[in-house]
């Protein structure tokens, strides 16, 4: 087929095509001395004649000497604006009466054309499908966007100041992904067509045979873009390289010029970090859960009940550099980075990422192994929508934990958590505790406003239910094995089913010994079954306190004391507090277990339990959905490490 | 008797480092003691002159703390030292806790004058049980201070 061309006055027959196809047209406008998206009316609201002037910390609209109409580099605008919007209600509630209704909130999906996606760009969409659409859980809102939008695609033919899109492979040049693509060449536009739907639009276009050599002038304005990066940055490598390099000293020297002011994660076209706001009305009837763009620059980002995980700038910058230039490709298979140069120009202090890289680079310490991405899986929708389920009973078990039944028909596998919800309060990540098939027991510490209010349910009383999630205990590894469980505090009730699991399989399980450790007596949770574990014969019970009065007859002393003659071949399961965990694999590898055959559950910041929100990030996983149970020699250099 | 001392001796990891000959030097030193439930090893306020090594059952130190309930600060088992301050150059520091059986227990009981004075006279004996006695009490210290966390607590 002969390359086509459109001419430049015929432009706005491209607006009418799309509009003619149901597409409202978005796209780079001037406005407030910048090159923005929006709305746009037809080409006269193009920025034809203006280009930009950018550096580190600095971004200038400038004339140009020609009437180029995509003669700029991206602004601070991304189409991740249109897809993934900075606001968004994800689920609504209705309580009256006592039922409560949870339904996902109504979405608007007027399809888009986007006009003038460059490579980057069209590089970034695609890292952010990964996200929300390749993943086991689809996010509906992103999915419907994403497929009814339109690319028209452009190619730059010439490079910006912060461009280093040919170092990440992502342009000049828009090969494939889009529907229609222009090459802007003076007086007409070169016309590629990528799939029915651009040859659909194609068909309502007065085009004409391109002029021959229009297509090595492409080729030569590309190569010639190529050879003019503003910038460049050697990527291939750089997963095992920062994570071999956590304590690099440039670390600090950025920090020290680093504002943590979230400008760099807010342009970025692929940053997906989210929180997830309850919002009600005065009476609580009616509620809803917003989700709002987040950054890992910000305290909340990694703050649980008090405890924050990233306490320093030089932590949250590390997070956000490692997390898109590292760990990105473990967990969905490509970096973070498109080469767009964004987060550089509009760094209020003008820190440069590729200087940043270059200088860990220069003196770094060796690469270390990365885990490989995920397998894909099947997909579950509307994972943000919660169940409603009601609570059938409530066990006290000490002053500030009780242990709730919930009716709820669900399969899950003993380590694996829900997401319990409340609709005018908020919704918290609760490990699953045991379970029949027809109910499930949540153990909850009442620490914060929603667990609090979940720990005040009464029998009867309805809340939201999502999951289960995540990954769970190596039961099955365990089969034949002597096992060690060691638990501290509440840390036994992601233990709970494992425990019941194990005492209902004596052939499977011939040795079980739990070592139990709580402040004081009145902390030990799950006393019945405590007892009832001690008297099979297979299971060693020992519980120990930190404090205790004098009518206690069990072991006082911190629970690693109860740590020996671990067999050799054992596996041992490990929950508590990350601290109790840390000391406690530490004694249990000094009696001799490999670190392999050693097991623990995390806990980090989690808003939607599905891999999207990006908050509950441990180095290259997602506690939600790589954990919360890790094999505890994968996330070992992870666990000493401050900051994470 | 003494050959009860012997068998407790060989079976504890504690004196694993010594030669026979070493070992039978210190069991001359040790006797067996047997304890009812609630017998008190020490009495905080007393300087001890004993040091046990724990063979059977379970020892508790306690705080007497004015004006509320005795709080238990540890329970020692199996290998683990009773009233190593005894070990301390003089004068020996009197107990801040109280040592008590928690269960029936079986102890191996060194009267601390004829130990130091072994110590001072077999230095590769002293050496030995020196380091065991430092061990411990690293190994208390470090525990303490894993207590002193608080893990467990809620956090602000």
């Amino acid at each position: 087929m002969t390359a086509q061309a459109l001419a430049r006055d015929d432009l706005g027959a491209l607006f009418d095509a799309l509009r003619a196809e149901g597409y409202r047209v978005v796209g780079p406008t001037l406005r407030d001395d910048a090159i923005v998206l929006a709305d746009l009316r037809g080409p006269e609201d193009l920025p034809a004649g203006w280009t930009v002037r950018q550096g580190p910390g600095t971004y200038r609209v400038e004339r140009r000497d020609d009437e180029a109409l995509f003669g700029f580099a991206v602004g601070q605008h991304s189409w991740k604006g249109f897809l993934f919007p900075s606001r968004e209600r994800l689920v609504e509630m209705r309580r009256e009466d006592g039922a409560l209704e949870h339904r996902p909130a109504a979405r608007d999906a007027a399809p888009l054309a986007f006009l003038g996606v460059r490579g980057c760009d069209l590089a970034a969409i695609e890292v952010q499908d990964r996200t929300f659409m390749r993943g086991r859980h689809v996010d509906p809102g992103y999915d419907a966007r994403r497929r009814a939008a339109f690319v028209v695609a452009v190619d730059c033919l010439e490079a910006g100041d912060l461009c280093f899109c040919a170092s990440m492979g992502t342009g000049p040049g828009v090969e494939r992904g889009f529907d229609l693509r222009l090459t802007e060449l003076g007086p007409r536009f070169l016309v590629a067509v990528g799939s029915a739907r651009g040859a659909s639009v194609a068909a309502r276009l007065p085009l004409r045979a391109a002029p021959a050599g229009d297509e090595r002038r492409r080729r030569d304005g590309l190569d010639d873009a190529r050879a003019h990066m503003g910038r460049t940055m050697q990527a291939d490598d750089l997963p095992g390289l920062l994570f071999g390099n956590l304590d690099h000293p440039r670390w600090d020297d950025v920090a020290a010029r680093c504002l943590a002011c979230a400008n760099c994660t807010l342009v970025c076209p692929t940053c997906f970090c989210f929180s997830v706001e309850t919002v009600s009305d005065l009476s609580g009837t009616e509620a809803r859960r917003d989700r709002a763009w987040d950054s890992c620059f910000t305290v909340q980002h990694g703050q649980i009940h008090g405890a924050t995980f990233r306490p320093r700038i030089k932590d949250r910058y590390r997070q956000w550099l490692t997390h898109k230039l590292g760990a990105w490709v473990s967990q969905f298979g490509v970096s973070g980075c498109t080469g767009c140069g964004r987060c550089i120009a509009w760094c209020p202090v003008g820190i440069d990422l590729t200087e940043e890289v270059a200088a860990i680079r220069a003196t770094s310490r060796p690469a270390v192994a990365m885990p490989p991405p995920p397998a894909p899986a099947p997909a579950v929708r509307e994972p943000m929508v919660p169940a409603t389920a009601r609570v059938t009973a409530v066990r006290r078990e000490t002053d500030d934990v009780v242990t709730l039944r919930i009716a709820h028909e669900i399969a899950f596998r003993p380590g694996q958590f829900h997401m319990l919800g409340l609709p005018a309060i908020g919704e918290v990540p609760i490990s699953i505790a045991g379970g029949d098939g027809r109910s499930v027991d949540h153990t909850i510490r009442a620490v914060g406003a929603v667990s609090g209010a979940l720990a005040a349910l009464e029998p009867g009383h309805a809340l939201g239910i999502r999951g289960p999630f995540g990954s769970a205990w190596p039961l099955e590894a365990c089969v034949g094995r002597p096992v060690v469980v060691v638990a501290g505090g509440v840390g036994l009730a992601p233990l709970r089913a494992a425990l019941d699991t194990m005492a209902a399989r004596p052939l499977d399980y011939p040795s079980v010994r739990l070592l139990y450790g709580a402040r004081t007596p009145a902390d030990l949770l799950f006393t019945d079954d405590l007892q009832r574990w001690a008297a099979d014969p297979r299971f060693a019970v020992r519980v120990t306190v930190d404090h205790a009065g004098a009518d206690w007859r069990g072991d006082v002393g911190v629970v690693t004391r109860l740590i020996t003659d671990v067999p050799p071949d054992a596996v041992a399961l490990v929950c508590g507090p990350e601290m109790m965990m840390g000391f406690s694999v530490r004694a249990l590898c000094a009696a001799g277990l490999p670190a392999e055959r050693a097991y623990v559950s995390m806990e980090r910041n989690m808003a939607c339990a599905v891999a999207h929100c990006g908050r509950c990030q441990l180095g290259p996983y997602f506690v939600c959905r790589d954990g919360p149970v890790f094999r505890f020699d994968r996330i070992a250099r992870l666990f000493d490490q401050e900051g994470f | 008797m003494q050959d009860g001392v012997a068998a407790a001796m060989e079976s504890l990891d504690l004196f694993r480092q010594l030669t026979e000959a070493q070992r039978r030097s210190l069991a001359a030193l040790a006797r067996l003691e047997d304890l009812p439930q609630d017998a008190v090893l020490l009495r905080t306020g007393e300087a001890s002159a004993r040091l046990w090594v724990v063979l059977e059952g379970r020892v508790a130190l306690s705080l007497d703390v004015p004006g509320a309930v005795e709080a238990l600060l540890l329970t020692l088992g199996r290998g683990e030292l009773v009233g190593w301050s005894s070990m301390l150059p003089a004068p020996r520091p009197r107990a801040v806790a109280n040592a008590r059986a928690l269960e029936p227990a079986r102890l191996l009981a060194f009267d601390a004058g004829d130990l130091q004075r072994l110590c001072e006279a077999d230095h590769e004996i002293g050496w030995v049980v020196m380091r065991s006695v430092l061990a411990a009490v690293g190994r208390r210290l470090t525990e303490t201070r894993l207590q002193l966390l608080d893990v467990y607590g809620k956090r602000p």
